[in-house]
């Protein structure tokens, strides 16, 4: 069929991949809850011959260490604070290269309210309100301070 | 643009077909219902014992045990909006999400489970894989067409000891729709959502979920969302409407025709190089050197304005019938996407509106949870499945595959699980690049093989539960 194949390069047999995840739920009283997680992850790969200048080890280009921050604060009845932080360990690039391990924090507030038998929903947040410099992919720079709202009807 | 035509004419066929069939259920629905009533007085509840499980439940809306984490869409709350699957995976601990726009999922997103992506991990709707052969720039699965409109839930299983389903390495994702309910009240549960924010972005989507007689339920949603981007030319415009049907038969069957279509039309991000004459100081850097995961690998220029336009369509229908000690499945399936794609080549020329096409069909017969001995509940199945690329090469892979796993309960602790899985794959794919040369194509091969899959749970207290598995797995060769 002639297409292109991609540049990645590893097979399951010259490949492993070992680490340890671990998750915790926390729970401070009626109004705080908030799930933790950090993953690590290494990975050794033999050499095959086919290595080339081009060829890359998906793998490589992810974080051997990470951590997922995912909280909500009850502020008042159907008044929620949300709050995601990640950080994110240091990585290779596909076209050689590493990236500088980075914390973003995204915010929202959601306020559910009733009436007149329906139900009503607002949310406001704002993605990267550190305003860190960070790429997910190399060569990406993502972007800052993303605010946005959400207005929502229920019948 | 004849094939652009025929694939609106399939789609609202379909949509039609799912409205016509869901207004001739409502008015003979009443009928129904007394039958129905009827049978709940017969029916008995049948409780069967599966000993202690331990549910971590970190948050609304999240449970995780020893087999899976689930995440139930309607209570899951994250700071901004849950608009496709992507936004819920960043959030989710041992699975990697790298973007290259965060204000919308996009195809060239890539997702892994313990470092491993797409080509080695299963994604689901329903229980049936939705991954592609990967052709003409390695769009295994197309993140942006995943919307969350009519989710009801997404299951996440880590690792690949589970054969029930195919071709899992990594781990699977299995979205699980909302289709209807059971029902006699005659109001429907309506949702309209409206969002604004940066770059120009906005969404709207508005469900409807209900059900007639006790009869049939249904589930109707569209959404569209539309941002500028952040990156240059990175816009994107993605339509989207879905549908779904659960008939409710005798005997608790049911019988389910389902619906997902989206219409993205992206843009490719643009060198955006302070060097160059057509620099743009209001939009961000970007070099000809970044890395490609997906997108092939040669620069895109701001003159055209490089972009695609893709059509996705989902298309199931599902028998399930209580029968004995189980309940038989028969689900039938079929996936489309078209794609019309207008980029610079390697040698810089601009092609416009090149077609790609990938297509997936197959049928999943299972007799699953059956109850034996007090002790075991078995799984037994097999699927037949081909992945093409209609235009030039329709069928590259045709799958047989059949499956058994039991789950053994030994007293109050201990549960194993072992199973197998047969592959049969008959290929027609190409040579490696390596050292083959061109051209290299009319690779033609089958691969048979048995995979077997061992998994104990271990219940040390009603709080903790320890596991460890060991399986062998196989995956499609992907580009």
């Amino acid at each position: 069929m002639g297409t292109f194949g991609s540049n990645c390069l590893y097979n399951i047999d010259h490949f492993k991949l070992y680490g340890a995840e671990l998750e915790a739920a926390i729970r401070l009283g009626e109004r705080f809850r908030a799930t933790a997680a950090y993953v690590y992850q290494k990975y050794d790969v033999d050499k095959t011959g086919f290595e080339d200048n081009w060829t890359y080890y998906l793998p490589a280009l992810l974080p051997k260490h990470k951590v997922k921050l995912l909280a909500r604060y009850n502020v008042w009845p159907d008044g929620w604070l949300q709050l995601s932080s990640r950080y994110v360990g240091g990585r290779k690039a596909q076209k050689g290269g590493e990236l500088d391990d980075y914390i973003t924090v995204d915010v929202g507030f959601e306020q559910k309210f009733k009436f007149n038998r329906q139900e009503y929903m607002a949310n406001f947040f704002c993605s990267n309100v550190t305003g860190t410099d960070y790429e997910e992919i190399p060569g990406y720079e993502m972007p800052k301070y993303v605010w946005a709202f959400q207005l929502g009807v229920k019948f | 643009m004849n094939w652009k035509s025929r694939d609106t004419k399939t789609r609202m066929l379909w949509m039609v077909v799912l409205l016509a069939i869901g207004i001739f259920t409502m008015w003979v629905g009443s009928d129904l219902c007394l039958a129905e009533e009827e049978r709940k007085i017969k029916e008995e509840a049948k409780v069967i014992p599966i000993g202690t499980i331990t549910v971590m439940a970190p948050q609304p809306g999240v449970e995780i045990t020893t087999e899976k984490t689930i995440i139930r869409m309607d209570e899951f709350k994250k700071p901004g909006e849950v608009r496709t699957l992507t936004d819920v995976l960043t959030e989710i601990g041992g699975i990697d999400v790298m973007r290259f726009n965060p204000l919308m999922a996009g195809p060239g997103d890539e997702v892994s489970i313990r470092g491993l992506n797409e080509g080695r991990m299963v994604i689901e709707i329903d229980g049936r894989r939705i991954n592609h052969t990967g052709h003409y720039g390695r769009y295994i699965v197309d993140w942006s067409t995943l919307n969350m409109d009519d989710i009801e839930s997404i299951e996440i299983i880590r690792g690949g000891h589970s054969v029930l389903h195919p071709f899992a390495i990594a781990g699977v994702i299995n979205i699980i729709t909302k289709k209807g309910k059971k029902t006699d009240e005659v109001k429907p549960d309506v949702s309209v959502k409206a969002g604004y924010g940066k770059f120009d972005t906005y969404t709207l989507s508005a469900s409807v979920n209900g059900g007639v007689a006790n009869t049939v339920g249904y589930n109707f949603s569209a959404s569209k969302q539309e941002t500028d981007g952040y990156l240059r030319n990175n816009f994107q415009k993605t339509d989207s409407i879905n549908g779904h049907l659960t008939f409710f038969l005798p005997n608790d069957a049911t019988f389910t025709l389902g619906a997902k279509y989206s219409d993205v039309n992206y843009g490719f991000p643009v060198i955006n190089d302070p060097s160059r004459a057509d620099y743009d100081p209001d939009y961000p850097k970007y070099f000809a050197d970044r890395d490609q995961l997906r997108h092939i690998d040669w620069p895109q220029y701001a003159e055209n304005n490089p972009h695609w336009d893709k059509h996705t369509t989902y298309l199931d229908g599902m028998l399930q019938v209580p029968l004995g000690p189980g309940t038989i499945k028969v689900h039938g399936y079929f996936t489309g996407g078209r794609r019309w794609t207008s980029t610079y080549t390697a040698m810089g020329t601009f092609e416009k509106d090149l077609f790609v096409d990938d297509e997936t069909k197959g049928i999943i017969i299972e007799y699953r949870d059956i109850d034996l001995f007090d002790n075991h509940r078995v799984t037994v199945g097999t699927e037949y499945q081909e992945l093409g690329w209609p235009d030039e090469n329709p069928i590259i892979y045709k799958v047989k595959s059949a499956y058994i796993q039991d789950v053994i309960t030994l007293g109050d602790r201990w549960t194993v699980t072992p199973g197998f899985r047969y592959y049969h794959v008959d290929m027609d794919t190409y040579y490696s690049q390596f050292g083959a040369g061109w051209p290299t194509d009319g690779k033609e091969q089958e691969e048979d093989g048995f995979y077997p899959s061992l998994k104990v749970d271990f219940q040390a207290t009603p709080d903790t539960a320890l596991y460890a598995a060991v399986s062998r797995s196989y995956r499609l060769p992907c580009p």
